[in-house]
């Protein structure tokens, strides 16, 4: 019974080793699945940007 | 009994553990094509893409084109109208995530170009020739449009080219090279395609549409004096058309006509065409701005005003993919004006300008409009202040590719400037680095030593 108990010991311990070969082999911790990058947050228009914003639509609105 | 049954299970189980990389082994043999109807099977999955416009990156498709459109000034963003253009960009920033997609999508078809290249070794028949020939062009063709997209505008061979992927090998994962080494690559596969000669249109890559793109290359890389002798072969081949035919031309949906060598929509089924009325449909959400709409200096005696655009400006050209023999000419006054032969580059400016306007009177040297201050480009592809030639090409390039996805690029290539539009109160800048897009962030962060382009974090 012994000797049975260490047999299975000793198979138990090696598949434990094997079965864990390359633990680095695993893909780089990528934190979810975000592939975006960071953009420019849009500013608010300046008073004079937004005269130049309505001068073109007044000029749009005049072909209308 | 039971120690032998126990020996014989600690046995079995050493076997199986010792093989720890059994799937690791690749099918080669397995999946890969074996005759030229398979490897033909591979390119005809991809060229039927094009056909039917399904692809959005080899050429594009409606979509593509209004999208890009969308990113320039040619299109003016303040006046979009909505909701109807509430799926149009408001600027280049907008889509600057998804352009990720072409990037994988590009390499996709460079993977089935590779399968074919390394592993089908025949060129005994015609058959044999156009695979392999369309395989190396659409590789080229897939590699040109990587450098414009992800590679900074050419100024060294020493900054940062692509990736170079020549097999097919899922676990590789290249750096990138430099710029001068993928500009000697992409030209070496188109050379080796045109070596192909092929004829077949079914191929669509044929030995014409090769010897385009590889101008269009030689354009963008500004190697003027190579790109010469191919765009006055071509332009020779494919001479340029006027008035009806020439609107016939480019208002057709589905067919090729006249100096046109290659399109998206060849065919047009159920679902192309109702992509591309819907798309019609929303680009007129955003009209023309007034600073394109006044390039048009001879009003209607240029027939391209006459389809261009409606009265308020609304796009009614087709919004269209493809390459047609207008683009040498230009291209060859540009490549001469940068050469400083301004008798040949103002030669072929007339040349596309006496197709399009009635009545038309020769520009010269001395009756150049002068530089316009207020153009958003103020420095050509070398760098260099605007000439009134210089301008003039420029412009008419403008006009004549307008609606075809061309002013992008023209903007990229010629000093990339700054300029902003608004939405909803706020200003969107479109930076000089969002001119080039990001490699996939799944690639930078799974490849050490992957250089990104300059600008984008996260």
């Amino acid at each position: 019974m012994k000797k049975l108990t260490t047999i299975i010991a000793v198979l138990g311990a090696y598949i434990c080793i094997n079965g864990c070969s390359k633990p680095d082999e695993v893909v780089p911790e990528n934190k979810g699945f975000i592939r975006d990058y960071v953009l420019p947050s849009a500013s608010f228009l300046t008073p004079a940007e937004r005269a130049e914003v309505e001068a073109i639509k007044e000029e749009y609105r005049k072909i209308l | 009994m039971r120690i032998r049954t126990i020996i014989l299970a600690s046995v079995l189980a050493l076997t199986g553990t010792s093989c720890k990389s059994y799937l690791d082994i690749k099918p080669y043999g397995k999946t890969i094509p074996k005759t030229s109807e398979e490897f033909a099977a591979l390119l005809h999955t991809r060229l039927n893409e094009i056909d039917y416009a399904s692809d959005d990156v080899m050429i594009g498709n409606a979509s593509t084109i209004m999208e890009f459109e969308c990113y320039t000034d040619n299109l003016d963003a303040n006046l979009t109208s909505y909701p109807a253009g509430n799926t149009m960009p408001i600027y280049a920033g907008t889509r600057i995530n998804n352009q990720q997609s072409r990037y994988e999508k590009l390499y996709q078809r460079i993977r089935d170009c590779n399968i074919i290249i390394n592993n089908f070794n025949t060129q005994v028949t015609e058959e044999d020739k156009s695979v392999l020939g369309t395989a190396y062009a659409m590789r080229a063709v897939a590699y040109y449009h990587l450098l414009r997209e992800f590679c900074e505008p050419f100024e060294s061979v020493s900054q940062p080219g692509l990736p170079l992927v020549i097999e097919f090998d899922m676990e590789s994962r290249p750096l990138r090279s430099n710029y001068g080494q993928t500009m000697e690559f992409i030209e070496r596969d188109f050379v080796k395609a045109i070596g192909f000669n092929v004829k077949a249109d079914i191929y669509r890559y044929t030995v014409d549409v090769t010897k385009a793109y590889l101008a269009k290359f030689y354009f963008w890389t500004k190697q003027w004096d190579k790109l010469i002798p191919y765009a006055k072969e071509l332009l020779d081949n494919y001479p340029l058309l006027s008035g009806a035919a020439y609107q016939d031309m480019i208002q057709a949906q589905n067919a090729m006509k006249g100096n046109m060598i290659f399109r998206s929509y060849r065919f047009g089924d159920q679902s192309s065409n109702i992509s591309y009325s819907s798309v019609k449909q929303i680009v007129t959400a955003r009209p023309a701005s007034k600073a394109f709409v006044d390039l048009f200096v001879e009003g209607e005696k240029d027939i391209r005003q006459t389809f261009y655009f409606n009265r308020i400006r609304q796009t009614t050209k087709n919004l269209m993919a493809c390459i047609r023999t207008d683009d040498m000419c230009l291209m060859l006054a540009e490549a001469y004006a940068h050469k400083n032969e301004n008798a040949e580059a103002i030669s072929y400016l007339n040349l596309i300008r006496s197709k399009r306007i009635s009545d038309y009177e020769d520009l010269t040297m001395d009756n150049l409009p002068p530089v316009n201050s207020a153009s958003l480009i103020k420095r050509d592809a070398e760098g260099k202040p605007l000439t009134p030639l210089m301008q003039a090409i420029l412009n008419e390039r403008r006009k004549e590719f307008f609606a075809e996805g061309d002013r992008w690029y023209e903007l990229k290539r010629n000093g990339r400037p700054t300029f902003w539009v608004a939405n909803d109160g706020r200003k969107f800048v479109t930076e000089p680095y969002l001119y080039t897009f990001p490699l996939p962030r799944v690639d930078v962060e799974l490849t050490p030593g992957l250089i990104q382009n300059p600008g984008y974090t996260y």
